[in-house]
């Protein structure tokens, strides 16, 4: 795997045709991580401007939702001069592929960033079944 | 990689840079995409200019502020930085690694001097904020007429 280039340009998230969003700001996609051990799934998300008041983390039958408001300010008093990247909310879905234990589900922010630690459901996890070779 | 903007009033808009990246793109796209994608302009930066001074504001989600390092030399804004990767255990399955990580380094050329004594930065949720004072002698002086 290449190693990730840090990536200046946001992108937008997409709305499914014939929607809109309530909020008047542009949404974006949050850059991932994601991985794996053997009994947690983590996932880590950029979200510059997020804390934890503003994180909004929903998980419906497989279906993990992140979302984080972010309001824009401009500074007082002062013009923009230059600008390369905009401000808005995140927001992103994943469809899990394992059984992950809903209450020990833990979300913490740090520095913009989510860190999200979702354990694996006890069933879910592999299981090795062994083979008896008859005689 | 440096930014002159001696007039303000060139960038009217700044959806005139989104549109002019987008060509840019696109523009490489169709010549082959020797260039590939804009390297070495992390992090993003947004500027804010008013007589008094200077407004740098920068998006670094997962940077430890102690690992950045601003400077001012004269007119000469610097932000410097690393993004630490993630430790972890060995035995990881990656199924998603979007997040970069690495050093990374922005100068810019600001349109006055500024006090770098009176240089404030701030960074919370990952969102750092410069405010850079413009030097006082370097301030526009308002002259009155006095009609003798």
């Amino acid at each position: 795997m290449s190693e990730p280039t840090m990536e200046i340009e946001k992108r937008e998230a997409e709305l499914p045709a014939g929607t809109e969003r309530t909020r008047m700001t542009e949404t974006f996609i949050p850059s991932v991580d994601i991985y794996e051990t053997e009994d947690t799934v983590f996932l880590l998300a950029d979200m510059p401007g997020v804390d934890d008041e503003s994180i909004d983390i929903t998980l419906e039958k497989n279906v993990l939702t992140i979302r984080g408001e972010v309001e824009a300010q401009s500074p007082d008093e002062h013009e923009p001069a230059y600008s390369e990247y905009r401000v808005g909310d995140y927001e992103r879905t994943f469809t899990l592929s394992d059984e992950v234990d809903r209450d020990r589900i833990e979300a913490t922010m740090k520095n913009g960033v989510l860190r999200l630690r979702l354990p694996k459901a006890e069933e879910a996890k592999t299981r090795k079944i062994l083979v008896k070779a008859e005689d | 990689m440096f930014f002159r903007y001696g007039n303000r009033n060139l960038w009217p808009s700044s959806t005139i840079w989104r549109d002019l990246r987008r060509l840019q793109r696109e523009m490489d796209h169709l010549l082959g995409g020797t260039r590939g994608p804009i390297r070495n302009v992390y992090p993003a930066m947004n500027i804010w200019v008013s007589d008094e001074g200077v407004i740098a504001t920068s998006e670094i989600p997962g940077v430890d502020p102690d690992d950045l390092d601003i400077t001012v030399v004269g007119e000469t804004l610097t932000l410097s930085g690393t993004r630490q990767p993630e430790e972890m255990a060995q035995d990881v399955k990656y199924h998603r690694r979007e997040r970069g990580y690495g050093d990374f380094s922005r100068t810019f050329e600001l349109p006055f001097r500024v006090d770098p004594d009176q240089v404030e930065a701030r960074f919370r949720n990952g969102v750092l904020h410069i405010m850079l004072p413009r030097l006082a002698a370097d301030k526009p002086k308002k002259i009155s007429v006095s009609s003798a």
